[in-house]
């Protein structure tokens, strides 16, 4: 081969790596929509990150009581619809002779506000809600990420309910358990599992987080118990519209899972330690969705490392009560993304995937003891695994 | 005149059925249906305090009871299902049954 040919050679090689890498399709960045939405869907989404990131003032419905402007003060990062650094206080009131939990809902709710217009504070001379005498204990919750939650949405109940043993019959120390919302549907969002879907969530959230009504959740939260005082909350209910609501809905529902990064040999036997100390037994690895009419949420896997249930994780995590959950009763938290995380568990307290794992305990101690009893060069295997998520 | 009452006849029915159907369809929309955790049952003044909401967005309802609601075997904490609608500004709940665990199954 003469020199001209080989340089033909050569360019045609790495034209024809080129047009191989284009034809592969870019890699997912947390933040972006899921694979396969049509057209629509898509446009729907990029509205939808609009309505999510609208930042709202006294003047456009915000409060009177929030603690946040908008979705994306508190689901920001690495990307919008992300996690944040706010942390939330939660109050309810668990009685142990009866098992019953009081959410304090003609109290304010469980979600105490933590800040207040200048018109209600100026009102009432407040500047948060201020917390229910009854409630003795206050719970922390960080802002978790969103990414895939419309898969999660998307998993039957059944799948779900086939995974929980709540008298533990298989005697392997795990009984996972649902929870139920106000209506007796299974709830799954959460950090206690309370909220059956992700629309009713963000409806929620909406008026809870921001004080702005909409028409799923149109009354305004109250002031502690007690009605706003008038003039305080101009803008009148709803403060959104269904069209607004419906884009937020579509925005979460439709981010995609985080991508899980390439397992080397090491990374490839934790994945298999986790399986073997227990850590699958709540945290178990993929759920499969149901039907849709979103093709691109139907029949999927969704590699979440959660079975949606409720477990009881002791006395050192425990805070409140939440619908049936027990005080240190948590939902398993789904795992995907959690290589991103740089504050664990419900409120955060856990700096490194580590930390928490040795902050389990509950039915989780087996797996946990299991895990310290690892050789140093398992465990670095396991945090490998779980560093690929 | 018998070919114009002919004529009157069929009208007459289609109007009497408009109607029963707009009759029907009005009662139908004036009850709705709620399903909520009991929050309290005051038989002393026949009213029942219920949650229900959108998510972490809980709130309360106060039923009046119609005189023909009945709530023996009630108690807080129990899902049920209210029929109520609204009369004079308050709600009125025209029957409560409880939800059997098996009915809140959810999505298929």
């Amino acid at each position: 081969m003469n020199r001209a040919a080989a340089t033909a050679g050569t360019a045609g090689g790495i034209a024809a790596l080129v047009i191989v890498a284009c034809a592969c399709p870019a890699p997912k960045k947390l933040g972006d929509p899921l694979d396969g939405l049509t057209q629509q869907e898509s446009a729907r989404f990029v509205q939808g990150r609009e309505a999510f990131q609208r930042a709202f003032t006294p003047e456009t419905g915000l409060g009177p009581l929030f603690n946040a402007d908008g979705c994306a003060e508190c689901h920001e990062d690495p990307a919008t619809g992300g996690r944040g650094d706010e942390i939330e206080s939660h109050v309810s009131v668990f009685d142990p002779a009866t098992g019953s939990c009081d959410q304090l809902v003609e109290k304010g709710g469980p979600v105490i506000q933590q800040h207040a217009t200048p018109a209600l504070s100026a009102a009432l001379g407040i500047d948060r809600e201020p917390t229910p005498a009854a409630a003795k204990v206050v719970a922390s919750r960080s802002a978790p990420e969103l990414f895939g939650l419309g898969l999660l949405d998307a998993v039957p109940d059944a799948e779900i309910l086939a995974l929980a043993d709540p008298d533990d019959r298989d005697h392997d120390g795990i009984s996972g358990r649902p929870n139920r919302f106000v209506d007796g549907r299974l709830g799954r969002f959460g950090r206690k599992a309370f909220v059956p879907t992700l629309r009713e969530f963000n409806a929620g959230a909406y008026t809870i987080e921001q004080g702005i009504t909409n028409p799923e959740s149109p009354t305004e939260e109250s002031i502690g118990g007690d009605p706003i005082p008038p003039g305080v909350d101009p803008v009148p209910e709803p403060e959104i519209t269904q069209a607004a609501l419906d884009a937020t809905d579509d925005f979460v529902r439709f981010l995609a899972p985080p991508q899980r990064a390439h397992l080397d040999a090491a990374g490839r036997r934790g994945r298999k330690l986790f399986g073997a100390i227990g850590c699958a037994a709540c945290h178990v690895p993929s759920l499969t969705t149901g039907d849709s009419p979103v093709e691109a949420l139907r029949y999927k896997t969704v590699y979440a490392y959660t079975d949606l249930l409720l477990h009881d994780m002791g006395d050192g995590l425990a805070d409140i009560c939440f619908g049936l959950a027990t005080p240190s009763e948590f939902r398993t938290a789904p795992l995907m993304g959690i290589s991103k995380a740089t504050a664990l568990l419900h409120d955060g307290r856990a700096k490194s995937i580590e930390e928490a794992i040795r902050l389990h305990a509950g039915e989780a101690s087996t797996a946990r003891n299991r895990f310290e009893a690892l050789s140093s060069q398992d465990r670095d295997a396991l945090l490998r695994f779980l560093g690929s998520l | 005149m018998d070919n114009r009452a002919d004529r009157a006849r069929p009208r007459a029915t289609i109007a009497i059925i408009i109607l029963m159907t707009a009759t029907a369809l009005i009662a139908a929309a004036d009850s709705e249906t709620t399903r909520c955790t009991i929050r309290k049952v005051d038989p002393a003044s026949r009213e029942v305090t219920a949650v229900y909401g959108s998510g972490y967005a809980l709130r309360v309802r106060v039923f009046r009871l119609d005189p023909d609601c009945r709530i023996a075997g009630l108690k807080p904490g129990q899902v049920v299902e209210v029929k109520h609608r609204r009369t004079g500004g308050r709600d009125v709940a025209l029957s409560i049954a409880a939800v059997l665990p098996d009915e809140n199954r959810g999505r298929p």
